[in-house]
């Protein structure tokens, strides 16, 4: 049921953004509008409930309850322009002139396409990051769409016979558009994954592996001593720091890129890397795991990444765990 | 608006398309794309689209958004006569033809049922009544998805609660909502696609 719903999840997200690009579609995203709503009875339900969700937005808090203002300052940090690292950073001068939204296809649908006042160079290369609690899309020049997850940080280096990506830390999805004669090559400290035109989830974890998810076309995994592995859609490995590649059977991709919708779906994972991961969203709690046998406490579950209270208050009942606060710092250790 | 019209008028030909079904994954694919200039026609706003549709068709999709067990699921005639129908019509304009075709599906199906009813029984006629009222979309119905909807924003991570305000309630556009929050206009955009289908999720869920 839990894919089911992360399969929903997604066609409504994908609904949403087609009632995005309608307005200023090309006639070649029109067609593939219409190639979609032929393809299945759910999209065109989906796409008429979103439609309505819209219609009804405009009527949305007529009495103004909701203050914008108090909810703006809250956010401010959280959604800071990005700290680019070049001097042309994409995201450091917001006043000059942007690129116009623009979308590819289908691709388009994704609608994931940030407006960037970006100066690229051949041969150049570009730093994004995303600081705690925030995501990030990113729209290469080649129209490949990178979503950075929060705490996290690439280097993008486009020639004209590769494309490179450096994922230095935390975890992107990558949305490559197709180009035979440019392979898609996002490296790790454990190896590297290469496509040509597809859609696969990167994510660096706590020890160091690289899990490699495939949600559309085939990727091939690389780990530094040169073992290889081909995944398609669906499939799911981890490339080890001991230059093996391990294929997780059974795994649930959709679960792994619940993220965008900041939600935290765990399968039997170790404490430490359930930690890690809510930290990359909270900058007022910090869990710090003191003296635990890794392994030893494994959950499952499904959480709000925002909300990390919910977490601590589940560990809070397991008989073995302590919890303390230490300022922002929130540690678990055994009782 | 009389009752049963055909606000669209659509000429429907015997040509059927496969629908050829497909997986329904969430993965999209991205493809460098020649950008060609915006198709006349579509840029039509979603509310004058909405406005010439029949009320009944706002009155079924709310309904549907609340999970109302008992609502009828058109959803498959609305497919059916979508791909069946008129290909020129569909490929020039999908998103009213659609409308069109769903607005159409929603009207004949009242009217079937409100003949059902006169002939045979008028508890029937009561609750068929009650299942697809044919009223301005503004009642009783229409207010309380607002509130429900309101309820659901408030549930929403707060760039994206932020977001909708500032484009839906507020009336900025990205790029007004995107200097108030300190972020692109891209940025905004994606936060808006991203609570719209949220928001759906959140509906289905109360």
């Amino acid at each position: 049921m839990l894919v089911q719903k992360q399969i929903d999840e997604l066609l409504a997200l994908r609904a949403s953004e087609w009632l995005e690009i309608l307005p200023n579609a090309t006639a070649e995203q029109l067609r593939e509008f219409e190639a979609w709503l032929c393809e299945s009875r759910l999209h065109v339900q989906e796409f008429l409930e979103i439609a309505e969700i819209e219609f009804s937005l405009n009527g949305l808090d007529p009495q103004r309850q909701q203050d914008v203002e108090s909810l703006l300052k809250r956010i401010a940090p959280k959604v800071a322009a990005l700290p680019a690292r070049t001097p042309a950073g994409p995201f450091s001068s917001p006043q000059k002139k942007r690129r116009p939204w623009r979308l590819g296809g289908i691709a388009a649908a994704a609608c994931l396409v940030i407006a960037v006042a970006s100066l690229w160079f051949l041969g150049g290369s570009t730093h994004y990051t995303t600081s705690i609690g925030e995501q990030r899309v990113v729209e290469l020049p080649d129209a490949s769409v990178i979503t950075l997850n929060a705490d996290s940080q690439i280097k993008v280096r486009l020639e004209k016979t590769r494309r490179e990506i450096d994922l230095q830390r935390g975890e992107a999805l990558f949305r490559v558009a197709h180009d035979t004669r440019r392979p898609f090559r996002v490296h790790t400290r454990a190896g590297f994954v290469q496509a040509v035109g597809t859609q696969f989830n990167v994510q660096e974890r706590v020890n160091g592996d690289t899990r490699v998810s495939v949600l559309e076309g085939k990727v091939r995994a690389v780990s530094t001593s040169g073992q290889e592995l081909l995944l398609s859609a669906g499939q799911e490995a981890d490339v080890r720091l001991d230059g093996s590649i391990a294929r997780r059977e059974h795994a649930m991709v959709a679960n792994t890129v619940a993220w965008r919708q900041h939600r935290l779906i765990f399968d039997s994972a170790p404490l430490d890397e359930i930690a890690a991961e809510f930290n990359r969203y909270s900058q007022s709690v910090h869990l710090r795991l003191k003296g635990l046998e890794r392994d030893k406490h494994r959950f499952d579950g499904s959480f709000d990444a925002t909300d990390p209270q919910s977490l601590i208050e589940m560990l809070s009942k397991e008989p073995d765990l302590a919890i303390e606060r230490e300022g922002r710092d929130v540690v678990i250790r055994a009782r | 608006m009389k009752k049963g019209e055909n606000i669209f008028d659509f000429s429907i030909n015997k040509t059927i398309v496969n629908p050829d079904v497909v997986s329904i994954g969430g993965s999209i694919s991205v493809r460098r794309r020649q950008i060609t200039p915006a198709v006349e026609g579509v840029r039509e706003r979603l509310d004058e689209l909405f406005r010439r549709c029949s009320p009944d068709l706002h009155t079924y999709l709310r309904r549907r958004l609340k999970s109302s067990s008992a609502t009828a699921d058109l959803t498959q005639e609305i497919f059916e006569r979508f791909i069946r129908g008129d290909r020129a019509a569909r490929a020039r304009d999908p998103r009213a033809y659609l409308f069109g075709i769903a607005s159409n599906v929603v009207a004949d199906a009242k009217m079937a049922r409100e003949r059902e009813v006169v002939i045979y029984d008028s508890d029937v006629a009561e609750e068929a009544g009650k299942a697809l009222p044919g009223e301005d979309p503004h009642t009783r119905e229409s207010v309380a998805l607002e509130d429900e909807l309101l309820l659901a924003v408030e549930k929403l991570p707060e760039a994206h609660r932020a977001a909708i305000l500032l484009t839906k309630r507020d009336g900025l556009s990205s790029r007004e909502a995107a200097a108030r929050m300190g972020t692109t206009e891209g940025s905004v955009r994606v936060y808006v696609c991203e609570a719209r289908a949220q928001l759906k999720t959140l509906l289905k869920k109360g």
